[in-house]
């Protein structure tokens, strides 16, 4: 105890002769996280273990979105896993819903105003793919910063009910129901994603991606409005945020 | 500050959204005229009847002209009174045109609602003027651009 006691008094003569002052705790924890040697030992090539952990995330930007403005949302969790803190292959899984009513009806020939629902039912989607860290020897091993690609896949059924068709010569027809629309999609997602540890095994993030559709069918009479985990049909951007929990660390 | 810049783009992102319909909803029959025997076309006074309703229209073009379908029936009736010229002297003819098709409703989107589309089924004419009567494409769709009928005079 003398010993430490004697060691602490002359590292702080040694700082403050040096004209520093005592580091305060966000310094030291700072300190603590600069354990990592910057270099790493000649032929190393990772400085992360081959498995390097394995976390699990929700989507919790749609869920909000949908309990207080949208009328359609995709609930989805992911698995991630950490190679090297390199490679992160994942997959997620969700079911995802729409109820969808438009918004200030239609403004036909007639002067008629209607509005029509698209409704989809609790329905399942699933994505698989592929994050790649560059700064995969980074000294903060709880912070990534991802370039991913991602391939989704989904199906839904969808009634469309109060449709109206405007016909300036034979008058409106309607209402009009397309019941029993069943659609299959299959896209590709290319993004970063950023996740930030904000406690113990806890860390929040977002993605950011464009999204491409590969192919859908049971278009024979439109196109969906809505498509499980890819959000909107015509969209071609995809927002999450994420939270984040880490299994194995 | 990733995270803070991430949430400050979702307003971009949502209210990045075009509320009005830009697609066109209306699906017609496009129809041709072609001359195989060296009569020239003048005029066309088309009288168009389905169920009880029906319009009556003056067609001064000939190549690619927009007729409509009846999407609440299947059958629609044509009646053609065409005014032409045979090496020089004028002369007027009148053909009818029956038409079958079945009518199917197409989703377009949340902004627009739907379009409708025709599938034409049977096409049958009385040969006073028009020697032959083609279907060129039987889909009949909104935002389509071949030509469905061509009529042969």
């Amino acid at each position: 105890m003398a010993l430490t006691g004697l060691l602490f008094l002359s590292s702080s003569s040694a700082l403050l002769a040096q004209g520093r002052s005592i580091p305060v705790s966000s310094e030291v924890k700072a300190e603590e996280q600069k354990e990592l040697p910057i270099e790493l030992p000649e032929g190393q090539k990772y400085r992360y273990r081959f498995f390097n952990g394995l976390n699990v995330s929700v989507d919790i930007l749609d869920p909000v979105l949908h309990l207080f403005t949208f009328e359609h949302a995709s609930y989805e969790a992911q698995l991630m896993a950490d190679f090297h803190h390199r490679f992160l292959p994942m997959a997620s899984f969700g079911m995802g819903l729409a109820d969808e009513t438009s918004d200030n009806g239609l403004e036909f020939g007639t002067g008629a105003k209607q509005e029509f629902t698209f409704k989809s039912d609790l329905a399942p989607f699933g994505k698989v793919g592929f994050a790649y860290n560059f700064d995969y020897n980074s000294t903060r091993p709880n912070d990534l910063y991802l370039v991913f690609l991602r391939y989704g896949l989904a199906y839904n059924k969808a009634d469309i009910t109060n449709l109206y068709y405007a016909d300036e010569l034979w008058g409106s027809l309607g209402p009009i129901s397309i019941s029993g629309q069943e659609y299959t999609t299959q896209w590709v997602e290319l993004g970063g994603m950023v996740k930030v540890q904000i406690a113990k095994h806890i860390s929040l993030g977002w993605d950011l991606y464009l999204k491409v559709k590969l192919t859908q069918s049971g278009t024979d009479q439109g196109s969906p409005f809505f498509v499980p985990g890819y959000g909107p049909n015509k969209s071609h951007v995809g927002f999450s945020f994420r939270l984040y929990y880490d299994i194995l660390q | 500050m990733c995270l803070l810049l991430g949430v400050c783009g979702i307003p971009m992102l949502f209210c990045a959204c075009d509320n009005g319909c830009e697609q066109v909803r209306e699906a017609y029959m496009i129809t041709t005229f072609t001359s195989t025997s060296g009569r020239t076309m003048r005029s066309i006074s088309l009288l168009c009847i389905s169920d009880t309703l029906g319009y009556t229209a003056t067609l001064t073009q000939f190549t690619d002209i927009d007729l409509e379908l009846n999407p609440k029936s299947t059958h629609t009736t044509m009646i053609l009174d065409c005014s032409y010229s045979d090496y020089g002297d004028y002369y007027t003819s009148s053909d009818t045109v029956e038409i079958d098709y079945t009518v199917e409703p197409k989703f377009l989107d949340m902004e627009c609602g739907c379009t409708v589309l025709f599938q034409i089924n049977n096409v049958t004419s009385t040969r006073h003027l028009f020697s032959n009567l083609i279907i060129n494409e039987e889909n009949i769709v909104a935002d389509g651009d071949a030509t469905n009928l061509i009529f042969e005079y």
